[in-house]
């Protein structure tokens, strides 16, 4: 219980974080914010292995190292991870480029696949490469939930909202709580 | 109309102790049902509260699994009550029917529940070893499915059981205590009650010595106690009075008795006298009538010789003065006896009055060769008394004396007198009497020994005429003897207005004739 209890504090914070929404912008969620509440997420998970000492590889999917903005979003992700461990597991960032249309397989495949940004074009081809292989997904805009995301994030005014695709989510491997999801809007 | 007429005739101590237990047991007896049926009701009432919020909670915490099928979540919350002793069994069914997780469903009896829900999410029924409950699971305010929980009613029976089990013992404990403490209460009333009536029943059999009873008790008691031990001291004092006054009672009767028997005695005894008397009597008038009788025989045959002829005639006339003596001695006795004896006193100078008398027996004193002595005060005051009766006394006492003097002895008289009273003492030296005779010579007829009255003669009526008379005229006489002491007769009469003259100026007594 303490869990979702830190999680829903998390949560509470959100409105408070973010620069954009005192802009008047689209407000996202801060990436080491949304981090750590995916974290927190991950540990609902009942089929999460915590019997291995293996790193936990968290997967940024990004268009294009070169610019900027991904370099900067990969750093800020790497930064959130540093040092941190999930039930026992350090935490890893790995970087998954997204080319052409399709991502470009690594190995070992990470963990997880998390989606900043905007992906409303390209989630859906992401989600059926995680869901192809086992993975779960995360994202932090409610268009992906259509794309076949599983898990997202998002503000309803200043109330934060977890969103799960219960359907994407069995097919990503991912076996959450009930009692996690009784305070989550679940689609199916 | 007595209801429970056993009751009525039951002790007292018994019937207090009744009405103690029939105002206390039935009250101690609703008292224990009572807290048996709040108890009962309570603890039931407590259990199925707990039961339906635990059912509750496990419908809350399974809501979710059922609505997203999380068939380890509801085992989770499943295996988590049946950690839970009471716990007989748990089935989750979703709205189709199909259980999703269960612990002896078995037990459930599903079909035992109506169809159709009450308003209310929790239903319940009992059928007294198992508490059924029933409770609609819903998310969101949807139909879900529903969750039948089963709750073991053993260990709460048990537990009511040994409660019960504490309560008739209390109650038993509480009507022993009420039944030592009315039997207590009930002695504590009637032990003074008894005691008093111990008290009465020995009272009723006349035992009057028993002590006060002491009595501890109401107020009221004790004075009922109070006021028996006075009742009680009162009958002792009553009766130490009657036995007083029957000792003085008896007392009484025994020297009336012993006065009776006395004047019983007397009486015989003057029966006895006066038949004497009678004999004697009539001796003393047979005799002078015998001789008055045999005298003019003789005259008669002596006529011619005067001498003899006067001699009779002498003899016949002394012969019947004695007689005439002798009637008027009876009818003055006669008239003392009957109240009817007349004397006249009046102030009388007695010197004269014994010189007759002197003279009068001079002759009867020479016939019997004694001498009369007379000694009197030259100047004896007058007393007031009747001069005849008082000459009579004189007469009957000196002729006594005379009588009873031997021959050639002497008979004397003395008158003499001081500032009170004249005393006249006729003395003569004789046979005397006994001293325990003395005390009846002036009875009437008595004449204190048979053989002086033959030896010396006489009616025995004498003295009883000098007492009697000497008393009337307010005079006394006493006497003064002793066997062959010869005897003193003293006649004393009190001086009217005091004394005239004093022994020392009186003259010399002279010798009267």
């Amino acid at each position: 219980m303490y869990k979702i209890a830190i999680t829903l504090i998390l949560l509470a914070l959100l409105p408070c974080s973010g620069a954009a929404a005192e802009r008047g912008e689209r407000r996202d969620i801060p990436i080491p914010l949304q981090i750590q509440i995916f974290l927190k997420i991950i540990t609902y998970d009942r089929s999460f292995d915590n019997g291995t000492p293996a790193p936990y590889q968290v997967g940024v999917v990004l268009r294009n190292m070169e610019e900027p903005s991904d370099e900067r979003i990969f750093r800020q992700v790497s930064d959130a991870l540093s040092k941190k461990t999930i039930l026992g597991r350090p935490l890893v960032p790995v970087k998954l480029l997204f080319r052409k249309g399709q991502l470009s397989p690594s190995e070992p495949l990470p963990d997880m696949l998390v989606l900043i940004g905007n992906w409303e074009e390209d989630g859906d081809k992401v989600a059926e490469f995680a869901r192809k292989h086992h993975r779960l997904t995360f994202g932090s805009d409610v268009a992906l939930l259509e794309s076949g995301v599983a898990v997202v994030m998002s503000l309803e005014g200043s109330r934060p909202v977890i969103h799960v695709n219960l359907t994407e989510a069995k097919a990503g491997g991912a076996d959450f709580h009930a009692n996690f999801l009784k305070h989550c809007r679940v689609i199916r | 109309m007595k209801l429970f007429p056993w009751i009525h005739r039951s002790p007292l101590q018994n019937q207090l102790r009744m009405v103690l237990l029939l105002a206390f047991v039935p009250g101690v007896l609703v008292l224990g049902l009572f807290t048996v049926i709040r108890e009962h009701s309570i603890i039931r009432k407590s259990f199925q509260m707990k039961a339906e919020e635990l059912v509750d909670l496990a419908a809350y915490n399974m809501a979710p699994g059922v609505e997203f099928e999380d068939l380890q979540a509801l085992n989770e919350v499943v295996n988590g009550l049946t950690r839970r002793g009471e716990v007989s069994y748990i089935l989750v069914a979703d709205r189709t029917g199909r259980a999703m997780a269960s612990y002896h469903p078995e037990l459930a009896s599903i079909n035992s529940w109506k169809t159709d829900f009450s308003e209310s999410p929790i239903e319940s029924r009992d059928d007294g070893r198992v508490l059924h409950l029933r409770h609609r699971l819903s998310f969101n305010q949807r139909f879900l499915g529903v969750v039948y929980m089963g709750f073991t009613l053993d260990q709460i029976n048990a537990q009511l059981f040994l409660n019960h089990l504490v309560v008739a013992g209390v109650v038993l404990i509480s009507l022993v205590i009420l039944t030592i403490a009315a039997r207590r209460f009930g002695r504590m009333i009637t032990d003074p009650i008894e005691s008093l009536k111990r008290l009465a029943e020995k009272l009723s059999q006349q035992n009057y010595s028993t002590p006060p009873v002491t009595i501890e008790a109401a107020q009221e008691i004790e004075f009922l106690a109070h006021t028996f031990n006075e009742m009680v001291r009162a009958i002792q004092e009553r009766q130490n009075e009657l036995r007083i006054l029957n000792q003085t009672l008896e007392q009484k009767v025994a020297d009336r008795t012993r006065l009776l028997e006395i004047e019983t005695h007397k009486a015989q005894q003057s029966e006895r006298l006066k038949s004497e008397f009678l004999s004697n009597m009539s001796h003393e008038l047979r005799t002078p009538l015998t001789s008055i009788l045999a005298w003019p025989d003789l005259i008669l045959d002596h006529y011619e010789r005067k001498q003899d002829v006067l001699t009779g005639a002498a003899q016949i006339k002394k012969t019947a003065q004695h007689l005439l003596r002798l009637i008027n001695d009876l009818l003055d006795m006669e008239a003392i006896d009957t109240g009817r004896m007349r004397i006249e006193p009046v102030l009388t100078d007695i010197t004269p009055l014994i010189q007759e008398v002197m003279q009068h027996l001079q002759g009867y004193a020479i016939s019997r060769e004694v001498k009369i002595v007379a000694k009197l005060l030259t100047a004896l005051p007058p007393i007031v008394v009747d001069g005849d009766r008082l000459k009579q006394v004189l007469i009957n006492l000196l002729s006594n004396a005379v009588k009873f003097s031997v021959k050639g002895g002497q008979a004397e008289l003395y008158a003499s007198a001081d500032e009170r009273e004249v005393c006249i003492r006729v003395v003569d030296h004789g046979v005397g009497i006994a001293k325990e005779d003395i005390q009846y010579i002036f009875d009437r007829f008595r004449q204190v020994d048979g053989s002086i009255r033959r030896r010396y003669g006489g009616s025995g009526v004498g003295l009883y005429l000098v007492k009697s008379l000497v008393t009337i005229m307010g005079g006394d006489v006493t006497v003064d003897s002793g066997v062959g002491e010869g005897s003193t007769f003293r006649v004393t009469f009190p001086r009217p207005g005091g004394g005239i003259a004093s022994p020392a100026q009186a003259p010399a007594a002279k010798e009267p004739a």
